[in-house]
């Protein structure tokens, strides 16, 4: 199996195959991410279906632009515009004004303000390591973590040959944004 | 614990400081709790990084219960 960065590297050569392993590997991401995220409100209008099909739609043309060894990756990318479109369809809903992130607050069973301000940092710092990781190990956290694929899954989209290569490969990169997270403060 | 490849610190307990960082980093990618006060009982060395690893549990968790609400 091809790298990410690899196919995308075909697909700006011309390679329309590539652009069909792409979208084959990212609509089942998407619809992933997509599972439960439309508001109760808008349901009637919008399937998770349909809102995959609009993510496609929107990322796919921007692919011959994207950077693909830049710090953003494909699925992060994906998962900003599918926000994106979760947050105008509450706004055409018109009461909530704005969408709240997967992981921007962590729910808490008693938090007080402190507590919520000390969470919301740490969550800044996790997004700011993640941003330092290189594209592979930054896909298979958010694959794995954020959007809660199997370990199988995270092999299939990311073309690592067995589910227990793709396992090790999220525990490395656990291991690697830690480090980077620098928070808290080390005690001797 | 500033800079440097988390897995390999170049020192006589590299190998085993590797393994149990990695026997925690696999656990949260298979979605299973970590008992963060006895590991850092275990592994008083590692304080700085579970800590961390401990939030990035709870981050998990949250993405899970997004999932399912």
């Amino acid at each position: 199996m091809h790298t990410t960065s690899f196919l995308l590297g075909r697909m700006k050569a011309g390679d329309e195959r590539a652009v069909e392993v792409l979208f084959e590997r990212l609509i089942p991401v998407l619809r992933r991410m997509a599972r439960g995220r439309i508001p109760a409100r808008a349901r009637s209008l919008m399937d998770t279906e349909d809102l995959v099909q609009i993510v496609a739609l929107r990322t796919f043309p921007h692919l011959n632009h994207f950077d693909s060894h830049g710090k953003g990756c494909l699925v992060a990318y994906a998962r900003r515009i599918m926000t994106n479109e979760l947050r105008d369809e509450f706004r055409r809903l018109s009461r909530t004004p704005e969408m709240t992130e997967l992981v921007d607050e962590i729910p808490a069973d008693d938090v007080d303000p402190l507590q919520r301000a000390i969470e919301s940092e740490a969550i800044a710092v996790y997004r700011r390591a993640l941003a330092q990781l290189t594209q592979d190990e930054q896909d298979l956290i958010l694959l794995s973590l954020e959007t809660g694929l199997s370990h199988g899954e995270v092999a299939e989209a990311m073309g690592r040959p067995s589910a227990n290569a793709a396992r090790m490969a999220v525990a490395r990169a656990l291991a690697r944004l830690a480090e980077r997270m620098g928070w808290p403060e080390e005690t001797p | 614990m500033a800079g440097g490849d988390p897995l390999n610190q170049n020192r006589p307990d590299g190998a085993d400081r590797e393994e149990r960082l990695l026997r925690i980093t696999g656990a949260i990618a298979d979605g299973v709790s970590v008992d963060w006060e006895a590991e850092m009982k275990q592994s008083p060395d590692l304080r700085g990084v579970l800590q961390r690893l401990a939030l990035v549990e709870r981050i998990r968790n949250a993405a899970r219960a997004s999932d399912q609400g």
